[in-house]
């Protein structure tokens, strides 16, 4: 997410395009909780940096062996 | 202390049903046995959403003429299970522990891992308390209580599978099915003072399992002694074409190797997961090194080693876990927001907040953190770890939770999908249990029974019972 600081009219249109409108609503503070630690866990992941590092997959073509 | 029942109750899996089998004891008498232990006491405990207490007598009864007819014996022949209520069973509703599923009819089939242990002669007893879709709790705000540590019931009894860990725990069952998708089923086995194994992703069937996470979610066997859950695990493991990662690898015995000991294993032990990167208890790092210390008096070669920071694991994990359960709740978040329960709603919005690339990129670093565990692990038999790094909190303190829910060392092994076994080493100055977990290579379950077996066989931890 660009710029991970998100101010308070701009969190309640995501949480809205999101489809949790009634959620901010009722809770404007739980959303705002789960904005922040979403975007601090992803500064905290160590991101590989060689774009040859694939995924591991959950689907492999003989059953995952 | 010995009350009158605990004798029978507490009789391990494999004693009751060589019992049962040789005639010594009938289904029935056990199954009354345990019906009438749960009525008197999970009243404090609240393990069980649903007893099954007419049909497991009916199952009981056939199950006793079986033996008199002669008609072949499965392993589990007349033994009483229990499910956490995420499993499906014909004939009843999967609640998941949640209002959002509280009015579900009931479903038409078992699940694979249900058809399994019914195959295998076990008995349906009841659905277990859980935390909302294994992911919320403990949770004071649902249809049901949480169910409650039988060492103190002021204290959390681990979770997810927490109604599964406290059943067995208190005699209520001799055994029962959690699932792991951060640590579920070893997390109450840890707090509860049993044996809970995450098999290798894959071994074990998911199908008809609610899900949390696609790829991280284990379903996985909890029993009170190591044998005994070697042997629920030889009912539940095998290919299952119904279920996307099953793998279709040679199913072992798993008791096979149970009282081979450890000598001349090589077992490594990571220590810097809780006396580096999270600082564990004293009580529990004591703990921890006494078990390590008896495994290399009874022969193991015991080398440590180093992996990645446990909070590597433990933020790729997480990233994974709630983008995938946010995928799968989207829809109920945004209609029905006000039934799931606060701490249900605190876990999985953050999945709403993480980006396409977060995921990827937390998939790629997966696969980097598990290739690397497994090159590090290579020459050994079997690793020792720590699985939670407090003993059991108390259950109802917000503050507590917050601090020490996440202060464990279970979760790496989710996102590398290796076997995982949490096994009793103790008990604090409170008398609340301890364990560590034996983790070994993908597929090497029967290699964590025997080590496990060993150290079980050389100490009485599993002997000790909660006073009810």
């Amino acid at each position: 997410m660009s710029g991970d600081k998100l101010d308070e009219m701009a969190l309640q249109q995501l949480a809205r395009q999101l489809g949790l409108g009634t959620l901010y609503d009722a809770q404007p503070q739980l959303l705002r909780q789960a904005y922040d630690g979403a975007r601090a866990m992803a500064q905290r992941l160590r991101r590989p940096e060689d774009i040859a590092e694939e995924p591991g997959h959950i689907f492999q073509a003989d059953n995952n062996v | 202390m010995s009350r009158p029942g605990d004798d029978l109750a507490y009789l391990s899996l494999v004693e009751v049903a060589a019992r049962i089998r040789n005639g010594e004891l009938s289904s029935v008498t056990y199954a009354q046995c345990l019906l009438d232990r749960i009525a008197a006491h999970d009243g404090q405990f609240d393990s069980f959403l649903r007893v099954l207490a007419e049909s497991v007598l009916q199952e009981a009864a056939a199950a006793d003429q079986a033996l008199l007819d002669g008609a072949p014996l499965g392993p589990l022949h007349g033994m009483p299970f229990g499910l956490k209520d995420i499993i499906d069973a014909a004939g009843l509703p999967t609640t998941a522990h949640s209002q959002i599923l509280a009015q579900q009819p009931p479903k038409q089939d078992d699940a694979a891992v249900t058809k399994r242990l019914r195959a295998a002669g076990g008995i349906l007893l009841g659905k277990m308390a859980t935390h909302e879709f294994a992911l919320g709790g403990p949770s004071f705000d649902l249809p049901w209580p949480p169910a409650r540590n039988p060492w103190n019931r002021e204290r959390f009894p681990g979770g997810s599978s927490s109604g599964s860990g406290v059943a067995v725990a208190a005699g209520f069952l001799p055994m029962a099915l959690g699932t792991d998708t951060g640590g579920s089923v070893r997390n109450p086995a840890t707090a509860c003072g049993i044996v809970g194994m995450k098999a290798t992703y894959g071994r074990v069937s998911r199908q008809g399992v609610v899900p949390l996470s696609y790829s991280l979610d284990h379903v996985g066997p909890m029993t009170r002694t190591v044998a005994d859950n070697a042997l629920m695990l030889n009912a539940l493991a095998g290919h299952d074409p119904a279920d996307p990662a099953s793998a279709d690898v040679p199913v072992p015995d798993f008791t096979a190797q149970l009282g081979q000991g450890v000598e001349g294993l090589r077992i490594g032990v990571i220590r810097h997961f809780h006396n580096r990167d999270m600082i564990a208890d004293p009580v529990v790092a004591k703990a921890i090194e006494d078990a390590v210390r008896l495994l290399d008096e009874l022969g193991a070669e015991v080398v440590e080693i180093e992996t990645e920071p446990l909070a590597a694991y433990s933020t790729c994990n997480r990233i994974i876990l709630v983008s995938e359960a946010y995928a799968i709740h989207r829809h109920w978040l945004a209609e029905r927001p006000d039934e799931y329960s606060a701490s249900f709603l605190e876990r999985v919005l953050p999945g709403a907040f993480l980006t396409a690339d977060d995921y990827v990129d937390a998939l790629r670093l997966r696969r980097r953190l598990t290739a690397g565990f497994n090159r590090t692990i290579r020459d050994l038999d079997g690793v020792v770890v720590a699985s939670s790094m407090d003993p059991p909190f108390v259950i109802d303190d917000a503050a507590e939770i917050a601090l020490k829910y996440s202060r464990q060392a279970r979760a790496p092994f989710n996102l590398t999908g290796n076997p995982a076994l949490s096994l009793p080493i103790g008990f604090d100055g409170d008398g609340l249990p301890l364990a560590m977990q034996i983790v070994a290579g993908n597929f090497q379950e029967a290699m964590i029974y025997r080590i496990a077996a060993a150290y079980e066989a050389a100490t009485e931890w599993h002997n000790r019972r909660p006073s009810l």
